[in-house]
């Protein structure tokens, strides 16, 4: 089964070869389309009339074809509103974060001191603990501190609960960077600051792009902090928005799934520039 | 680095330097740290020490002020008749999503690790439900899930087989199963992606050699690449466990914990415990249960197999 890729030596096996590929790929593409049909089936939705989402039955292609449930959506209420609130928090909290990882990686990855481990330890454990145990203690310690329903209160979590994640991210790509160079630099009279702002930070650009997109999709789509951090509705984030369009009597379809479609766009977007780095960055965590 | 500096001083100049290298390093490395520290300390462990501490006192009401009770919420949840049914819940939802998601996980990655036309494209869709916002893959499934509009229902209707179609989520014997079904479409994804780049690792010649041996496809799957798949599996399903005991979002979405609680998991029975039933104090005891739960289960990990698997960077300083 993990054959594939063997030495292929005369043309007999050539033809096995071709033949067992083109195997694997239908099997591969039926599996895979079972698990894409429900977001296949969404978006498609989005395009339909509301009356012709009450089909059946059911209509596949959308006919007539319809934009009118994105404009009425992005357009209807706060949405807008939502919109931006979500990218002003998201954007903040990833630069924070990453600021804040790049930072703790450099003492980590680069110097040796005391409670080394300790401290990494404390940074890199934080990534299990779950937030939904979180959700009352801070709800309850931002209340005290008279910042519940302000903007503080939801960087300032969103910024500590990415910054195991990203630290650990930004840690991989540190150590991607050739010691050579690094001797160099020193040698040359460079002090730790300089090191770090003139050779690491210009060398692993990309990883630090990469961590502040990975915060920032998990950002963008956390839902359970934002309903309980923030009650005012102008300050609601898109997806307890997204939220709003179900009420206890009528769920909204066609806007609902609309709005879902168009929300999931920049996540999707930016997971596919990124992927590459993630990939590498996620993985090499558990691996060896 | 240090060291080629001070090579070329005397030994005792080398001490002294060293000596300084070390106490900048220290001085350095905590300036650094501690933006990162102080909002883990302030945001994360602050709460937590404050609800260990909250969930042992009374609730205050208008005539009592809140007092001392040491272990009385956790009593009280503990005999919450609904308690058993949320332990119950959180065992069968994290238990039925985190294999599910380890079975597929592995198919995905086997599949797309064999070359194919098209590969690329397969690979990107496997990760596309992991991509999704939680909220968004909730949402599409309420929607497959749907009475009138469900895709599910329809087909079910279409093949004839319209006495199954039902409400998937309002039904007490349907609800869970359709709720893990969601947990496992969510994350099978990522776990693709961590087996594939475990299989990345295994190297040909193992596979080689053993078709020289003339071991089959079969053998060379039980005999080299499931052992090899081992430690990426355990460590990958560990960690699957933990998140999934917790994670609520699409129950939250879903279901909300209905219908009839059957779709109640702890973090969900906290949370309600908390925000509908503003019992504050006994929802931070049901939440202290739930940490140690997780801590347990973590500790357990560590006795259990080696700890480096995890930390790999331990295992790189320790080299």
């Amino acid at each position: 089964m993990t054959t594939a890729t063997a030495v292929r030596s005369n043309p007999l096996q050539e033809v096995a070869f071709k033949y067992r590929s083109i195997i694997h790929a239908i099997i591969a593409f039926v599996s895979v389309f079972i698990l894409v049909v429900p977001a296949l089936w969404l978006v498609l939705a989005s395009f339909k009339t509301p009356q012709n989402l009450f089909l059946i039955p059911p209509q596949i292609i959308p006919d007539p074809f319809t934009l009118d449930n994105y404009i009425e959506a992005l357009s209807s209420g706060n949405f807008p509103r939502y919109l931006a609130n979500s990218l002003f928090v998201t954007t903040i909290s990833s630069t924070i974060c990453v600021v804040f990882g790049a930072l703790a990686a450099y003492a980590l990855t680069f110097l040796k001191f005391k409670g080394q481990r300790i401290w990494q330890g404390v940074i890199v454990g934080t990534q299990f603990f779950p937030t939904g145990i979180l959700l009352l203690p801070l709800f309850r310690m931002w209340a005290q501190l008279g910042l519940f329903d302000t903007y503080v209160s939801l960087i300032a979590t969103y910024t500590a609960t990415s910054l195991a994640l990203c630290t650990w991210l930004l840690v991989g790509f540190y150590r991607a960077i050739p010691p050579e160079v690094l001797d160099a630099a020193v040698i040359d009279g460079c002090d730790q600051i300089g090191l770090l702002v003139r050779i690491i930070l210009p060398l692993s650009l990309p990883g630090l792009l990469a961590s502040g997109a990975f915060v920032f999709i998990g950002v963008w789509q956390e839902l359970l902090l934002a309903v309980t951090l923030i009650g005012d509705p102008a300050l609601r984030t898109v997806m307890v928005g997204l939220y709003s369009f179900i009420t206890e009597h009528r769920i909204a379809w066609n806007l609902l799934i609309a709005a879902s479609v168009a929300v999931s766009v920049p996540t999707i977007i930016i997971f596919g520039l990124v992927q590459r780095y993630i990939v590498d960055g996620v993985t090499s965590g558990a691996l060896k | 680095m240090a060291e080629q500096n001070a090579t070329r001083r005397l030994a005792i100049e080398t001490d002294k330097h060293r000596r300084n290298e070390a106490l900048r390093h220290n001085l350095i490395a905590y300036l650094f740290l501690t933006p990162a520290l102080l909002s883990i300390v302030l945001v994360l462990f602050y709460p937590i020490a404050s609800m260990v501490v909250t969930s042992m006192f009374s609730r205050p009401t208008f005539t009592r002020p809140s007092v001392f009770i040491g272990l009385q919420n956790y009593i009280e949840v503990l005999n919450d008749p609904i308690f058993p049914t949320a332990v119950k819940n959180t065992f069968v939802w994290t238990i039925g999503v985190t294999f599910g998601q380890v079975i597929l996980g592995i198919y995905f990655a086997l599949l797309t690790h064999q070359r194919f036309p098209g590969r690329w494209l397969v690979r990107m869709l496997v990760i596309l439900p992991w991509v999704l916002p939680g909220i968004v893959g909730a949402i599409t499934w309420r929607f497959m899930y749907h009475q009138e509009l469900g895709l599910i229902n329809n087909v079910l209707r279409g093949i004839g087989l319209g006495h199954l179609a039902q409400s998937w989520l309002g039904n007490v014997q349907t609800a869970m199963l359709a709720a893990i079904l969601v947990g496992i479409w969510k994350g099978f994804g990522f776990y693709a992606l961590m087996f594939l780049a475990g299989l990345q690792t295994i190297p040909m010649e193992l596979y080689e050699a053993a078709r020289i041996d003339g071991a089959n496809g079969r053998q060379q799957l039980f005999g080299i690449t499931l052992p090899l798949l081992r430690p990426v599996a355990v460590t990958s399903t560990v960690l699957g466990l933990i998140w999934t005991s917790n994670y609520f979002d699409a129950i939250f979405i879903l279901t909300g914990g209905g219908p009839a609680r059957a779709t109640e998991t702890l973090p969900m029975y906290v949370y309600n415990t908390a925000f509908s039933l503003y019992r504050t104090e006994e929802a931070m005891a049901g939440s202290n249960i739930l940490m140690m739960i997780v801590l347990s289960m973590l500790a357990l990990y560590f006795l259990i197999f080696n700890r480096k698997t995890l930390f790999r960077q331990n295992q790189q300083e320790a080299a």
